[in-house]
């Protein structure tokens, strides 16, 4: 039991952004999709019994994250969710194709983030750090709200893009 | 068939909340229809939670509350750092803004400038402030090395009921530093050295020697950098980092951030103030629109001014439970002339990276 539970515990560490990264694709509130990792990590326990060990936990967990997903938007007066039941299968398949490389993104982010300037980093911190909203972070930095989006957008975009060559030129190396 | 950039725009959209129903029914059919753009829509949601993760894991209490640390203790330092960086990132902010940084960052010298410029209060208690603080920031700009022993301190519960936080919340990675226990070296106002240990008992140093920043973390190279403030990033205060080349603009704020009194008040974790020798200050936060800790008190010696204790109260982390800090002076010998180099820290043939100021985003 204390193996199984140290073992849990390993896995879900190692793997817990994926699966809240998929609950946070459906229910874009922050609060919610906690709310509802929590739940899922409960759920991942009692049925850690059932985990096939050659199988890969991420998914497992991912699965049963969908499911829950799907209960709760089910259950729509509960929580806000923009994606019907369709698409979350969608976005879960998508989740099971780019598995694979989410750590070394994970790294490639850490080193593509050194590489913002300072003002960039600035906008991240307010957005992702302090979770204020646009509104907000325009009224701090003295920018109109869609202004705000556009360089948040912006900022994402260029790290994805770092992120994508990164992994490329490890790729080539390797 | 629509376009990448329109594509992109409305899961820019999704993420922030602002999509109209019709382009969401548009998006969820090309993400049932497309693979791409599903895996575009996956991989976007893992980045945001990915820079969630990140910077909140950078400005976990520790570090979050290092930097603060390291500017109320080398409050100068920080300052002549700031200066040196330049404007960038920080033009943009508003009066109240450079208000928060200065009680955020410096919390110590917010007080100080509070009082310094607080020329239309003119009544005794004010004067008396004024004077002290004036002595003490004096008294800590010189070059005297001195070391404090920092202790946090239990944070009080949160009011109010709130869901539990998932265990990797509640229990920091065992190789992130701690600030309990860690050391503060600090010379003359201008430069320190921050000796952290982890739970697996390796040590994280961080510096500045008045010429350069740097960090040393186990199995990584050195870094440097000329950018003072440059590993001060992702802790709240960074993100406060304003320079002070524009005070007047924040004198409104800091007339009415903190209320500093002297002498007899209620201090249960500081008991100093009943020797003689010794005074105590405090600086009361007057409104919790301010970031900063709400209480600062200094324990300073009444004769020479040299600070014995300080203590935060209250210092607001990122979504977690406001912490209480104390600084106690434990040493006044002097250091070696190098001990504040990061060679001084480390094994010759160490890796050592500078940091070369690149910029490739915006």
């Amino acid at each position: 039991m204390d193996d199984d539970h140290d073992l849990y515990l390993e896995l879900l560490l190692r793997h817990q952004t994926e699966v809240k990264a998929f609950i946070g694709s459906i229910l874009r509130d922050r609060q919610s999709r906690d709310d509802v990792f929590q739940e899922v990590a409960l759920i991942l326990w009692r049925k850690f019994g059932e985990f096939n060990r050659d199988q890969s936990f991420a998914a497992w967990a991912r699965g049963i994250a969908a499911n829950k997903v799907l209960h709760e938007i089910r259950q729509r007066n509960r929580i806000p969710a923009l994606l019907d039941p369709t698409a979350v299968n969608a976005i879960l398949n998508a989740f099971e194709r780019i598995a694979s490389e989410s750590a070394d993104r994970k790294q490639a982010l850490s080193e593509c983030l050194k590489l913002l300037p300072k003002n960039s980093r600035n906008l991240l911190a307010l957005k992702y750090e302090l979770d204020l909203p646009a509104d907000e972070i325009g009224h701090r930095v003295h920018k109109n709200t869609d202004a705000v989006y556009q360089s948040l957008s912006r900022i994402r975009s260029k790290l994805a893009e770092c992120i994508r060559l990164r992994l490329d030129l490890a790729g080539d190396v390797g | 068939m629509t376009d990448p950039a329109t594509i992109r725009n409305w899961i820019d959209r999704y993420l922030a909340g602002t999509i109209t129903e019709d382009e969401s029914a548009q998006l969820q059919q090309l993400v049932i229809a497309d693979p791409i753009v599903a895996e575009t829509m996956a991989l976007s949601c893992e980045l945001e939670l990915l820079l969630e993760e990140r910077l909140c894991e950078d400005s976990a209490a520790n570090q979050q509350t290092a930097a603060l640390v390291e500017s109320m203790a080398t409050g100068e330092c920080l300052m002549e750092c700031s200066q040196q960086a330049g404007p960038r990132g920080a033009q943009r902010l508003s009066r109240k803004e450079v208000l928060a940084v200065l009680c955020a960052v410096g919390g110590l010298a917010c007080v100080i400038l509070a009082v310094l410029w607080n020329g239309m209060d003119s009544s005794p208690a004010a004067a008396a402030a004024m004077t002290e603080l004036n002595r003490i920031v004096s008294v800590s700009t010189k070059s005297e090395d001195r070391t404090y022993q920092i202790t946090v301190e239990e944070a009080p519960p949160r009011r109010g009921p709130r869901p539990p936080r998932p265990p990797e919340q509640e229990h920091p990675s065992p190789s992130r530093p701690s600030l309990h226990g860690a050391m503060l070296h600090v010379r003359g106002g201008r430069q320190f050295v921050l000796v952290r240990s982890t739970l697996e008992g390796d040590s994280v140093v961080t510096g500045c020697n008045g010429e350069t920043s740097w960090l040393i973390q186990p199995n990584e190279p050195v870094l440097v950098s000329s950018d003072l403030d440059r590993f001060s990033q992702g802790v709240p205060g960074y993100t406060h980092s304003v320079p002070l080349i524009n005070v007047k603009d924040g004198l409104d704020g800091l007339l009415s951030a903190y209320l500093v009194l002297i002498g007899a008040v209620e201090t249960p974790a500081i008991t100093a103030s009943s020797d003689p020798q010794q005074q105590l200050l405090v600086a009361v936060r007057k409104s919790s629109e301010h970031l900063g800790p709400s209480r600062i008190e200094i324990v300073y010696e009444t004769r020479s001014g040299l600070i014995q204790q300080m203590r935060f109260v209250e210092m607001p982390q990122a979504r977690r439970r406001p912490m209480t800090l104390l600084l106690t002076l434990i040493d006044k010998q002097s250091l070696d002339a190098k001990f504040f180099d990061h060679e001084f820290h480390h094994e010759a043939d160490r890796a050592v990276e500078f940091d070369a100021e690149t910029s490739a985003a915006e």
